[in-house]
């Protein structure tokens, strides 16, 4: 099992750093929080039953992971969310537009709340309402509801920011 | 800017990160071998911690009134009679209150997973530490009466060894001795209650106010629909 375990984690790892990048202001946090998605989905995968597609059920235990992870004060030193560092290393690789919708993102993403987080990282991910609320557990009408509400609160973050 | 615009700029973003942390089968292992305890675990392990150190405290208990006092002390003691309904009641009171706490949290653990889907997934979550918040304070108020039967004990006992007993005693001797027994015990609950119930909130104190506004946006977001 846990052959099939580290291939399945190697090949769909993308997953965990993306709710990583997400949920992280630090390289630190980032490999705390890898390590803890990581554990989660070891100690949960005999319970995976293939009723559901495997990278559903690793984004929700990734998120549930994420959402509840318990961050130390001294952690936080700022709520900037995306590394300052991987701005600059994204500047090398992107036009100057892309680079600016990155940080535009990443300081509105970093004032939603853990939910929040949760249903815009799955919204990015081009995930379907139906999938997003068979993550989440929660109604398709409610990821709506939800989401026209981040749409609204990310549009002006955005604006206030630039 | 629209947000769905945001898509391509999050993608490219991603596929940077993606590619950038990537890790190999070997690191992965690693990473799962030398883990250390989540979050979760340290909370279920300190309920775990917190049932052995009862369950050996009223072990303790019901050995000490049994068969200890018996054996360690030729000369039997008298304590006032107001001591022993207490002691027993308070005695019934952890022992009802520590098997309520065991059952409650193996339901609890039977029921929880991680990958259950987010409100069930926060109730859990909610459950286990409220009831390790439960098992703390039981803890405390424990230490806290044992403090308390304990000091009025040895002062009944230093009454009764110096003066021959309280009878003995003028009025204002006993009130004297009341209130100076009264002004070093209440200080000290009071600094050991508060000392312990910070370290609590500190450790613990924002997680569970965190996931407590997490359950209830949930609650709210539902109510809306």
């Amino acid at each position: 099992m846990e052959k099939e375990f580290l291939q399945i984690i190697t090949e769909n790892q993308g997953i965990i750093h993306k709710v990583c990048s997400i949920y992280c202001d630090s390289e630190e946090d980032r490999r705390d929080l890898f390590q803890e998605i990581l554990v989660q989905l070891w100690k949960s995968f005999p319970s995976f039953r293939n009723e559901s597609k495997f990278s559903t059920w690793m984004y929700r235990v990734a998120l549930n992971t994420a959402i509840t992870s318990f961050k130390k004060e001294k952690r936080q030193p700022d709520k900037s969310g995306i590394p300052y560092e991987n701005l600059q290393l994204a500047a090398e690789v992107y036009d100057t537009g892309t680079e600016d919708q990155i940080k535009m993102l990443n300081k509105a993403v970093a004032q939603l709340t853990g939910i929040e987080k949760s249903i815009i990282l799955l919204f990015l991910e081009d995930k379907k309402y139906e999938e997003i609320a068979e993550i989440t557990g929660i109604t398709q009408n409610y990821v709506r509801v939800k989401m026209n509400r981040i749409k609204k609160k990310l549009k002006l973050l955005m604006n206030t920011e630039g | 800017m629209d947000i769905n615009d945001l898509k391509t700029a999050w993608n490219a973003y991603s596929s940077q990160e993606v590619d950038k942390h990537h890790l190999g089968r070997e690191t992965i292992n690693g990473l799962l071998r030398n883990r250390t305890k989540t979050m979760i675990e340290r909370i279920d392990r300190n309920i775990r911690i917190g049932i052995g150190i009862l369950l050996a405290y009223i072990a303790y208990i019901i050995l000490d009134d049994l068969y200890l006092s018996k054996i360690l002390i030729n000369e039997p003691i008298q304590y006032p009679s107001w001591m022993i309904p207490m002691d027993v009641f308070s005695n019934t009171l952890i022992i009802a209150t520590y098997l309520f706490f065991v059952i409650r949290y193996l339901k609890i653990k039977r029921n929880f997973s991680v990958d259950l889907q987010l409100k069930d997934f926060l109730t859990g979550i909610l459950d286990t530490l409220k009831t390790y918040r439960r098992m703390f304070y039981l803890a405390v108020i424990i230490l806290l009466i044992n403090m308390i039967v304990s000091f009025a004990a040895g002062l009944y006992e230093g009454v009764k060894f110096s003066a021959g007993g309280i009878e003995n005693l003028a009025t204002s001797k006993i009130l004297l001795i009341i209130g100076v027994g009264l002004g070093v015990l209440v200080p000290l609950i009071a600094f050991t209650f508060l000392a312990l119930r910070w370290g609590f909130n500190k450790l613990y104190g924002r997680y569970l106010v965190s996931l407590n506004e997490m359950l209830n946006e949930l609650k709210e977001t539902a109510e809306a629909e």
